[in-house]
């Protein structure tokens, strides 16, 4: 069972970031990103990695894909105009499009990726990622914050009237 | 669960065809499908019970006419839209208007995977539980977004915004103020939340008052968490007084205006199904979910006695400064007093953890809920925003270091272990 849900999960990623990519409707392809998105939650799921589907799901869905829909639906006027996309400076794009698609292709081929496929092989990582956050890695994970808050001042100031 | 379940079918000589991989599917259909029937249920009654609460805090009969007491005016209502005309606007997305609804009633549906109904009863027992709870009650907000742009109208557009912002407001202070809960015991498991409220203690630790061992009462902050918890819940299920995103004095019906049938009936579906995730969320990480107040047969006794006693102050009152007699708490609490103390075994069934204690206590938040919806005005835009980022904000971030510098006086955590 557990490989053909992998499949139909997989199917469902391609499937849908292939909307994202080609749909000449911009809203189609940020509403399709929602599927690619949870598909992609449903993979780090296989791998064993569950903070990071729920996570993925929060921030992902709930911080990104929010702020990609603000963005359209407030920048463009749509009850006028009509909003597509369309490909624009082709040959730079294949460049950049190439040389992440080499890195993501060594990095697939030089990784062992154990699946897992039933739930009794499941083993949560919540806790030796809270561990290693609040252990080992503590500076950084307070550096990353303090970044984070300095970001968010910085928007409440910029969005703010009297500069 | 998935797994006792196929195990158990396995059992059975002619289910054995299925094999493993068929018996866990067919466990996994049947767990949706009771649960599915478990969401249905409960939109249907909750309608009839917030039409009744509102119509007796009102001081109106509410509905009378279908069944007795009007019992079946919500079955009836969910007939009509069920056979009604399928109306999708002409101008409207068609592929985003179908599927709207259905992303909003999903994300709402499968919230309730991760609730633990009984010690043993949980569709799936997972060690991120209530982190799962929140990602998920996340995605609702896209589907209200869709089904709101899709319309092409500008009241829903308006309305789909403005659920937008309040959604992602307020999933701050929720996940703060549950946090709260989680730095107590260190597990984002709901099982092992519940689990370690058992007993009865003293309350916050220190004042000598007898009371369950739940996390409201486990500190002070947590007891405000408690309330901050319950308040920004509210708004993100777009509840009244949090409702400006179908606000119908300035938006028709905000997001849902354009739908109609069996789209329409989905909507209220998830709404009452993420009131009901709401409650027992609540429910289970400060109320101490399944968890019985009471920890054995004497405790049953005395506090049923208690209540019994409280119920008998009240009635006096009521009847003193209203001149009202209403009996009905006073008999129901007496009863119950004296059969705990005739039969031991009712006093032990009372003790015994369980659905009874779960059911009882979502019940009391969902009707808290009502209670908030026909008392208190609904807020503007402005003050919405002002209320989640100037103040329960402020308190959830209070809150969270009030429970770590608590935990660390009390001794309950070591920061240098």
């Amino acid at each position: 069972m557990g490989e053909v849900i992998f499949w139909v999960i997989w199917a469902l990623v391609a499937v849908s970031a292939m909307v994202v990519a080609f749909s000449k409707n911009l809203v189609y392809s940020v509403f399709s990103l929602l599927a690619t998105f949870i598909g992609v939650a449903g993979i780090y799921i296989f791998l064993n990695a569950d903070f990071l589907a729920v996570t993925q799901i929060v921030i992902y869905v709930g911080g990104i894909l929010v702020l990609l829909v603000f963005g359209i639906m407030l920048t463009n006027r749509i009850v006028v105009a009509k909003i597509t996309q369309s490909s624009l400076q082709r040959t730079t794009g294949l460049v950049v499009v190439g040389a992440i698609f080499l890195v993501l292709v060594l990095t697939l081929l030089n990784q062992t990726w154990p699946l897992a496929t039933s739930a009794a092989e499941f083993d949560s990582t919540v806790n030796n990622i809270g561990e290693l956050l609040f252990g080992d890695y503590l500076i950084l994970f307070e550096v990353a914050s303090v970044l984070l808050l300095g970001a968010l001042i910085g928007a409440a100031t910029l969005a703010r009237k009297e500069l | 669960m998935i797994d006792a379940i196929a195990s158990w079918m396995l059992q059975f000589g002619a289910l054995n065809w299925l094999g493993e991989t068929g018996a866990s599917l067919v466990a996994v259909a049947l767990v949706g499908i009771t649960l599915f029937i478990f969401v249905a249920a409960n939109a249907i009654v909750l309608v009839y019970v917030e039409r009744k609460v509102s119509a007796f805090m009102q001081v109106r009969l509410g509905p009378m006419r279908v069944g007795p007491m009007g019992t079946l005016q919500t079955v009836a209502d969910a007939l009509k839209l069920l056979v009604k005309e399928d109306i999708i606007p002409q101008f409207a997305d068609k592929v985003l208007f179908r599927v709207g609804p259905w992303v909003i009633l999903i994300s709402a549906f499968v919230a309730f995977a991760a609730i633990p109904f009984s010690p043993t009863w949980v569709p799936a027992d997972m060690s991120i539980g209530l982190f799962y709870v929140l990602s998920v009650s996340s995605v609702v907000v896209i589907g209200i977004v869709m089904s709101g742009w899709a319309s092409n109208n500008k009241w829903s557009l308006y309305g789909a915004m403005r659920s937008a912002a309040q959604i992602v407001s307020y999933e701050i202070p929720v996940g703060l103020s549950l946090l709260a809960a989680v730095a107590v015991v260190g597990t984002l498991n709901l099982q092992e939340l519940i689990q370690a409220q058992a007993g009865v203690g003293n309350l916050f630790h220190w004042i000598p008052i007898p009371v369950p061992n739940w996390f409201i009462f486990n500190n002070p902050f947590l007891f405000i968490a408690a309330f901050v918890y319950l308040i920004a819940a509210t708004a993100e299920v777009n509840r009244t007084p949090f409702d400006i995103p179908e606000a119908e004095s300035e938006l028709v019906a905000g997001f849902m205006t354009e739908f109609s049938g069996i789209r329409w009936a989905l909507f209220f579906l998830s709404e009452y199904a993420n009131a009901a995730v709401v409650a027992l969320l609540t429910a289970i990480v400060f109320l101490g979910g399944w968890q019985s107040p009471f920890p054995d047969i004497q405790g049953a006794r005395i506090g049923m006695s208690v209540l019994a006693v409280l119920a008998i102050i009240w009635t006096f009152y009521v009847k003193v400064k209203a001149n009202r007699l209403s009996i009905y708490p006073l008999a129901v609490t007496v009863v119950l007093a004296v059969l705990a103390w005739l039969f031991p075994a009712f006093a032990q069934w009372l003790a015994n953890p369980g659905l009874l204690w779960i059911a009882i206590k979502g019940g009391t938040i969902i009707f808290m809920l009502m209670w908030f919806r026909w008392t208190f005005p609904r807020l503007r835009v402005d003050q919405l925003m002002y209320v989640s980022w100037k103040v329960l904000l402020p308190l959830a971030m209070i809150n969270l270091a009030g429970v770590a510098i608590w935990m660390w006086l009390t001794g309950a955590i070591n920061l240098v272990g």
